[in-house]
């Protein structure tokens, strides 16, 4: 073997050891923290949380942020929580918010959300704001977000001889475009009838359109609402719309309703912002329009968030908190979900003049029915609503819908066991 | 004396260990992975249901409450009844639909193998994939693929799973097409353990074919029909996926499973004492109702 070469070989060794113990001893000035959110990484969305994330450290050299992708889950976070190894950084939907935040797994952040500019803070929607809040210590940070708005196909208005550009936006004018938009094996509304949550929230929008609501708090105790004239007029107005909807609409969930308006067998339902990405990939053909839910008496509709939190076990409570300010930016609220397929919606009011909003003007019902989102969850109840909602107002639903019951018997059924949960 | 027992207890399970070395090396994988993803989540889920447990925070030991109390949570007497009607459409269906195989596939026919195969499919495929399936095989109105075969017969569409009345004995048809190939397979090798000669002074003695039947397979082939019987029944106490996937436990709860149910106590309503609770009242359901059928079984004479 030649000499010389074999000095050079090892020269060059040393140098790259001596480099190596320089950079980590650079390293040590750094703190590493943890970013846990639900997409895999060699996904497209898991690929831009990626890039922000890139971006976050590049502004950031002092902070190494490790991403884990293996999905949020309840089970999974408690066991991490008990064994000190949770994230820094985890990103709950409002269900997991309210779920551990009672039971104190996560920092509260009130005090670095006092130090935000107010401006920053009053551009977030005042609905999904509230689903992070518990006994009003701020646990979450609304990060990215949906409301349900009215999909429609355009071409199949204009052929039932209606507007395009002026969908419905009462109950009875959705009733009416639906009777017209009904003829042969295609039908005006694809309504949700599969018992279920997609089924529960579906109705609530028209009980909240009406001016009712859920379930009401006198003192420390709080009883069912939805024995209700209003939710009697839209349990009895959810039925009617049986009339313009596909006979399978009692084995129809969210998803399947979704299927129904690709297929192009209904014309109209209502979905989040993801069903139109999902419709603009799979039916191209379709002219989707998007509008406000039509309404009687107040505009409403059901949302939900992904929220960041920091568990309490956390190191690096500043670090987090960086993140998290950095990513709540509006420049990579529209990033994450804009690029690829926009799934979600921002959480802050100022996101719709982002050029993006321009150029898609479609979602911006589904940001804008932020404003009077709603969460199905009754937030400050979580776990006993879950009961009730789980067990006795999707069965009694469905009773009602089938005609085995008439709405006012399962309003009434609902008011009575799910009074007995909520008092158990 | 009750340290000398233990220890010669001790003393005698070291000596097997040490003079059965190998073979208990070659089952502790498996040892390991059954203790500790089947056996501890179940010993793990008894010490639960004396709790009202939490997932985080301090879980409040209730003593037998879940157990004495579940009667009170909100459909559980619904699940109860709708898996006794499960069970009762499915146990006779299933065993009569596999016999009745057996027997037509027990016979020299042309292609047989394949037959047996054929019916057989269903059984490896998956239990989601195949629910999905049958979701669209039921889907109502006229595109439903049910129903365009009995508007061909002239029939009305029917809303197959949206129907109270309906919905269960379709869950039922599925299970039924699911599990008639294993059962098949259990009834073709009790037929084929019955001697022919039996068969042969049968004729000889001018029995026709229902009487071989009523007088010669059917006596012959009691301990296995119950060995399906139980393991039937068994399996409808737990019934879960077609549930899950096809209904979501309606309309209106028609179709609302125990299995199902705690599912839903634990994972949606966050109520884990009591669904482990429910998991072991069903678990000692089972089991007495395996001892009695052991019991039947034991006094069975060959």
């Amino acid at each position: 073997m030649n000499t010389k070469r074999s000095i050079t070989y090892l020269f060059t060794l040393v140098l790259l050891l001596v480099l190596a113990i320089n950079g980590a001893s650079l390293a040590q000035n750094q703190v590493t923290i943890t970013f846990q959110q639900p997409w895999s990484l060699d996904s497209d969305r898991g690929r831009v949380v990626q890039s922000l994330i890139d971006d976050f450290m590049a502004a950031n050299p002092d902070i190494v942020v490790e991403i884990r992708d293996t999905g949020v889950n309840n089970e999974v976070f408690v066991t991490e929580v008990l064994s000190g190894d949770a994230a820094d950084v985890v990103m709950f939907g409002e269900d997991g918010v309210v779920l551990f935040a009672p039971q104190d797994a996560f920092l509260d952040l009130s005090d670095f959300v006092a130090d935000w500019d107010e401006s920053k803070r009053n551009d977030f929607y005042e609905s999904v704001w509230g689903f992070g809040t518990f006994e009003e210590r701020q646990y979450g940070i609304p990060w990215i977000a949906h409301s349900m708005a009215l999909i429609y196909n355009r071409t199949m208005f204009e052929e039932a001889g209606l507007d395009p550009d002026a969908p419905p936006t009462t109950w009875e004018e959705l009733y009416s475009y639906a009777e017209q938009l009904t003829s042969g094996e295609q039908y005006g509304y694809g309504l949700v009838g599969l018992q279920g949550h997609d089924m529960a929230w579906s109705w609530y929008n028209f009980v909240r359109q009406n001016g009712g609501t859920l379930a009401t708090q006198d003192g420390d105790d709080w009883s069912v609402a939805l024995n209700s004239p209003e939710a009697l007029e839209a349990l009895e107005f959810y039925i009617r719309l049986r009339d313009v909807a596909p006979p399978e609409t009692t084995t129809t969930g969210g998803g399947e309703a979704n299927t129904l308006f690709v297929q192009g067998r209904v014309a109209m339902y209502v979905l989040g912002p993801w069903a139109v990405a999902g419709i603009n990939n799979e039916a191209p053909d379709i002219e989707v329009g998007v509008a406000p839910l039509p309404y009687s008496m107040v505009p409403a509709t059901t949302a939900g968030a992904g929220l960041l939190t920091v568990p309490r076990t956390t190191q690096n409570p500043e670090a987090a908190w960086r993140l998290i300010d950095f990513l709540t930016e509006v420049e990579n609220q529209v990033k994450l979900v804009s690029t690829g397929f926009a799934f979600r919606i921002p959480t802050r009011q100022s996101a719709v003049q982002d050029e993006w909003f321009q150029e898609h003007p479609e979602y911006i019902p589904f940001v804008e029915g932020l404003s009077y989102g709603y969460s199905p969850i009754v937030l400050d109840i979580a776990r006993e609503w879950s009961v009730v909602h789980n067990e006795v107002v999707q069965a009694e639903l469905s009773r009602a819908f089938i005609g085995e019951v008439s709405p006012a018997e399962a309003l009434q059924s609902m008011e009575n066991s799910g009074n007995l949960l909520l008092n158990r | 004396m009750i340290s000398r027992f233990f220890r010669r207890r001790i003393n005698a399970i070291v000596h097997e260990i040490r003079f059965n070395f190998w073979p208990y090396l070659f089952v502790l994988p498996a040892l390991l992975i059954l203790g500790s993803f089947l056996i501890y989540p179940a010993l793990s889920a008894f010490r639960m249901s004396f709790f009202d447990w939490q997932l985080l925070g301090d879980s409040e030991f209730v003593g037998l409450d879940n157990y004495l109390r579940f009667w009170e949570l909100p459909n559980v007497k619904t699940a109860i009844f709708n898996t006794l009607q499960y069970t009762l459409l499915n146990v006779p269906g299933t065993l009569f639909a596999s016999l009745f195989i057996a027997i037509l596939l027990n016979q020299e026919i042309r292609g047989r193998a394949w037959f047996r195969v054929l019916f057989y499919l269903p059984v490896i495929s998956s239990d989601v994939a195949v629910s999905l399936l049958w979701k669209w095989i039921y889907w109502a109105g006229e595109r439903g693929l049910l129903n365009n075969v009995i508007g061909l017969l002239g029939f009305a569409p029917q809303d197959w799973l949206g129907d109270p009345d309906l919905a269960m004995p379709m869950v039922v048809l599925l299970t039924i097409w699911k599990g008639v190939g294993i059962n098949m397979l259990i009834f073709l090798a009790g037929l084929q353990a019955i001697p022919r000669d039996l068969y042969e002074s049968a004729q000889v003695d001018g029995a026709s074919i229902w009487g071989q039947f009523r007088y010669v397979t059917w006596p012959l082939l009691r301990p296995v029909t119950l060995v399906v019987a139980l393991l039937l029944t068994i399996s409808s106490l737990q019934v879960f996926t077609p549930i899950f996937v096809m209904t979501g436990g309606g309309p209106a709860n028609h179709t609302l499973t125990i299995a199902f149910y705690i599912y839903n106590t634990a994972f949606r309503n966050g109520l884990y004492g009591f669904a482990a609770a429910i998991s072991y009242i069903l678990f000692g359901f089972i089991l007495a109702l395996t001892i009695i059928q052991r019991r039947i079984f034991r006094d069975v004479s060959f």
